[in-house]
């Protein structure tokens, strides 16, 4: 939709549906809906329309093209260089490119040919290699020289330059859901994708150390990558990604950010051939500013279509279009009773004619006026008009006068005294009391005899009633009225309307600024935490692998000497490598305590009605058959259900149960004691032993990782079972506390939420 | 030195010298540790079920096993996997995985890709020899696969 396909008011689209029977009023009133229709539809577009994409970048300003004029010995230099060997990127779109057939193509492309034409020569093309490889060509002196290239540190230890020709700003491409990256120090510890081998690598390398760089092959990989969400940012030449972008559409990438980096695109050529860079130099500086302007609008890229954004905007046009199309309506139905008026009003012209034809033939309807006798006629039918027989009323002047409207008298008189004294025509529409008193319209028109001197003797004349076409009149201009009215109406609300699209528009502009704000934070956080998640699980996935391998190496071969050479050592050797072995298996059941620690902080949770109860029964019987020399004895107590994850809960009783059963050793019989009750909206559970029980200066400690209050020889052990416990409770929302007494048993009991109110919870940080 | 197998009937894929060791120790007591062929990484295993490189030319062999370990040089033990698999003659090789690893991940790709057992390499090594004999006792006296005579 385009502005310019609204015509001038003069020109505007006639309505060539509509009969030219129609009033122009009419016409008018619908040629002015049609304008403010067009007018409203193409306001909105030109407010909802996209941003056009990036202005140019100002090119290398020398305004005026020097002659090319070549030394001779440069024009030397040329005659002994017959082969000059020219490569050039060939995705890099539109700066210089391979287009589908191959052929090198693109802004610098462009200017290559103008600069053969130039120096009249013909380069040879060197085609099909990345601009990794073009760079390494030219290195080694494969390559002679390339079209666009931006001077750094390190290729300038290789390439000879020509002044920039080209200035493109680079700037940061993120995901759409990345509103802002103020400056390149935001990117810092992410993964940002260059293009490899591009001047802009080498930049952020020297200056950013703390992006992490990843290298790409071209625009359409960095594009890629980025919407794939493996790299944050893409950071690249705006021109290049924008006609990327324009190509193919729908990208998931935007601008987000600005550099301080700019390509400034050179010609390059080899180092030794200073003198081909001179004239390289001169044949660019005879470019003139025309020929540039043609190079960059032909590669400018393409605009992209609009896109509208709000679905409510989109509501708001189909309301309004939803109202023009009934006010349309409205018109039609009000063009259609006025065109049966006017169909009403024809026929009345007609019968009115044949009255006056009838009239000329008979009395009928006929008054006489005597002007100087004051003798005056009303016919029978004058009389009956006005809902009289013929002689209930007399036939004089006040039949008539005393009848006329108070408010038509004056116009009465004036139109008598304008026939008489100036024989201007008697024709005027007034106002009768007929017998019902009412008033009614009728039309009297008459005209004088007058004698020799033009004095009027006599006038006689004829009535008819056009009350109804009167009152059709009046309907007709209260309907035009109405028709302006809301004409005016239809202007207020698409003004009204267009004003709430812009309040709107800030509107939504300060909640999108809100909006971004917040998700920039949330991103920022959840990327963090992603991050440490992932290291986490990498560091635990190298722990399972490759901290168990050496452990399973060292138990092994001391198990072989003990086995193999056991013979030939002595008590204390054999204990040592005993001592050796132990080490290794402890270490190794530390591991995997350790990773199932850290595995309970991140595993997905499934929530379900869990049997405590029965749950806690199944793992004592378990536990007690795995110890069937000692003597224990389990008590148990009804305890409440409770909603949780069943495999994480079941962890919990064989972490506690199990302390009970370890710690009680030595105790004959042990006793443990597992119940539980409903606590206001907790479930409250508890396990009793009465086993070796501990200080409770000591009762934080517990729940640390590899927090020990006994000794290995006393009660083996990692230190990481509470921990595990602990950890499934925080997740379930729930809460775990220890009573005990040196030598006086301990009490575990926890508490849960109860169904309902619980809201898992994720610890997703390693504590 | 088993009279009944005269041919190299087990491969042993694994990097790690001592657990090499170790497993060719448990074999040894099972009395199989002449039908291993070791190798050291996933290309070589590779060449050597395909007849490739430094295997070019020889006869292919007729295994009934083999031991896989998953993290492996070159080529990743999953891949050495999904290959057998992937090949006509060697699809129905009973594979399995004998790793350090108990990442679920490793478990479910392992099983995914056909694997025929996935074993954790216990850290306590009478565990580890007991697991390593009695695995190569079973798959190579109690399993049957198709086509062989019996």
């Amino acid at each position: 939709m385009n502005l310019a396909c609204v015509k001038p008011k003069g020109e505007t689209t006639r309505m060539t549906g509509w009969p030219q029977v129609i009033a122009p009023h009419i016409r008018r009133l619908l040629e002015l809906l049609a304008i403010a229709l067009a007018l409203t539809v193409g306001l909105w577009v030109n407010l909802l329309a996209a941003q056009p994409l990036g202005t140019p970048a100002t090119q290398a300003a020398d305004a005026k093209p020097a002659p090319l004029v070549l030394t001779e010995a440069e024009q030397v230099w040329l005659q002994e260089h017959p082969v000059i060997r020219v490569a050039q990127d060939t995705s890099w779109a539109p700066v210089e490119f391979a287009d589908a057939l191959g052929e090198p193509s693109g802004m610098s492309a462009d200017y290559l040919k103008l600069v053969e034409q130039r120096l009249g020569v013909k380069f040879q093309q060197v085609r099909e290699l990345s601009w990794f490889e073009v760079m390494g060509g030219l290195q080694l002196r494969e390559i002679d020289m390339t079209t666009s290239v931006a001077a750094t540190q390190g290729n300038s230890t290789f390439l000879a330059f020509t002044r920039p020709y080209m200035q493109l700003p680079i700037v940061i491409f993120t995901q759409m859901n990345v509103s802002y990256v103020a400056d390149l120090q935001m990117l810092r510890g992410k993964k940002v994708a260059v293009g490899e081998g591009y001047s802009v690598s080498d930049w952020i390398a020297r200056d950013h150390p703390e992006i992490q760089l990843i290298n790409v092959r071209n625009t359409e990989e960095g594009i890629a990558r980025l919407e794939g969400g493996e790299v944050f940012a893409y950071i690249d030449n705006m021109l290049v990604v924008n006609y990327f972008i324009s190509l193919r559409g729908d990208v998931n990438a935007r601008v987000a950010g600005s550099t301080p980096y700019v390509n400034a695109q050179s010609m390059a050529v080899r180092k030794d051939w200073p003198v081909f860079a001179g004239i390289l130099q001169k044949a660019l500086d005879s470019i003139s500013e025309r020929e540039r302007a043609e190079i960059y609008g032909k590669w400018l890229p393409l605009r992209t279509k609009y896109r509208f954004k709000s679905k409510r905007v989109w509501q708001g046009l189909a309301m309004f279009v939803v109202a023009i199309l009934g006010l349309a309506a409205w018109v039609r139905l009000l063009y259609q009773s006025i065109r049966r008026r006017r169909l009403a009003e024809a026929v009345l012209r007609e019968s009115e004619a044949r009255y006056a034809r009838a009239v000329r033939g008979s009395s009928d309807g006929l008054w006489e006026w005597g002007v100087l006798t004051n003798e005056n006629y009303l016919s029978p039918l004058w009389k009956d008009l006005l809902g009289f027989a013929p002689d209930e009323l007399t036939d004089h002047s006040d039949s008539f006068f005393s009848r006329t409207h108070p408010d038509d008298v004056a116009r009465v008189q004036a139109a008598l005294k304008a026939h008489l004294e100036q024989q201007l025509p008697y024709r005027i529409e007034l106002r009768l009391r007929t017998k019902s008193g009412d008033y009614r319209w009728f039309l009297v028109r008459g005209e004088a005899e007058r004698d020799e001197q033009g004095r009027a003797i006599l006038m006689a004349g004829a009535i008819i009633d056009i009350d109804e076409r009167k009152h059709m009149d009046e309907q007709l201009s209260a309907a035009q009225a109405e028709t302006t009215r809301l004409l005016e109406m239809a202007e207020d609300s698409r003004e009204a309307l267009l004003s709430v699209v812009e309040d709107q528009q800030e509107a939504e502009q300060a909640l999108r600024q809100l909006n971004e704000t917040l998700e920039r934070r949330v991103a920022e956080r959840t990327a963090d935490l992603a991050a440490a998640n992932q290291e986490l699980e990498a560091f635990s996935y190298s722990v399972s692998h490759d901290l168990r391998a050496p452990l399973r190496a060292i138990d092994g071969f001391s198990r072989k000497v003990i086995e193999r050479s056991g013979a030939r050592l002595d008590d204390e050797g054999r204990r040592q490598l005993q001592v050796v072995r132990d080490g290794a298996q402890r270490m190794g059941r530390l591991i995997d305590d350790l990773l199932a620690f850290s595995r309970m902080g991140r595993m997905e949770m499934t929530l379900q009605p869990v049997d405590m109860a029965a749950m806690a029964r199944a793992v004592a019987a378990e536990l007690r058959a795995a110890e069937p020399e000692r003597a224990i004895e389990f008590a148990f107590s009804p305890m409440p259900t409770i909603q949780g994850d069943a495999a994480m809960l079941r962890q919990l009783w064989v972490n506690l149960l199990g302390n009970a059963i370890k710690f009680s050793r030595g105790r004959d019989p042990a006793r443990i004691e597992v119940g539980g009750r409903v606590e206001g909206l907790q479930a409250l559970y508890w396990v009793r032993d009465n086993g070796a029980g501990f200080d409770m200066q000591y009762a934080e400690k517990l729940f640390g990782v590899f927090q020990r209050l006994h000794r290995q020889e006393e009660f083996e052990g990692t230190g990481v079972g509470l921990a595990i416990a602990q950890r499934i409770l925080h997740r379930h929302g729930g809460q775990i506390r220890a009573q005990g007494r040196l030598d006086g048993g301990a009490t575990f009991s926890f508490a849960l939420p109860l169904a309902g109110t619980n809201q898992p919870t994720s610890e997703r940080t390693a504590s | 030195m088993s009279t009944h197998h005269q041919e190299l009937q087990i491969l042993l894929v694994e990097d790690d010298l001592a657990d090499a060791e170790m497993t060719l120790d448990a074999l040894r007591d099972a009395n199989l540790v002449n039908e291993v062929h070791w190798v050291k990484d996933g290309a070589e295993a590779l060449d050597f079920l395909f007849g490739r490189a430094a295997f070019a030319g020889k006869p292919l062999p007729s295994l009934k096993l083999v031991l896989l370990d998953l993290h492996l040089p070159r080529v990743d033990g999953l891949d050495v996997l999904r290959q057998v698999r992937a090949n006509e003659r060697t699809r129905r090789l009973p594979v399995v995985i004998l790793t350090s690893s108990r990442q679920e991940s490793d478990l479910r790709q392992g099983y995914d890709l056909g694997a025929n057992s996935y074993l954790v390499k216990p850290v306590e090594s009478e565990a580890f020899f007991m697991a390593v004999r009695d695995l190569g006792l079973y798959w190579m006296l109690l399993n049957r696969t198709p086509g062989e005579t019996s």
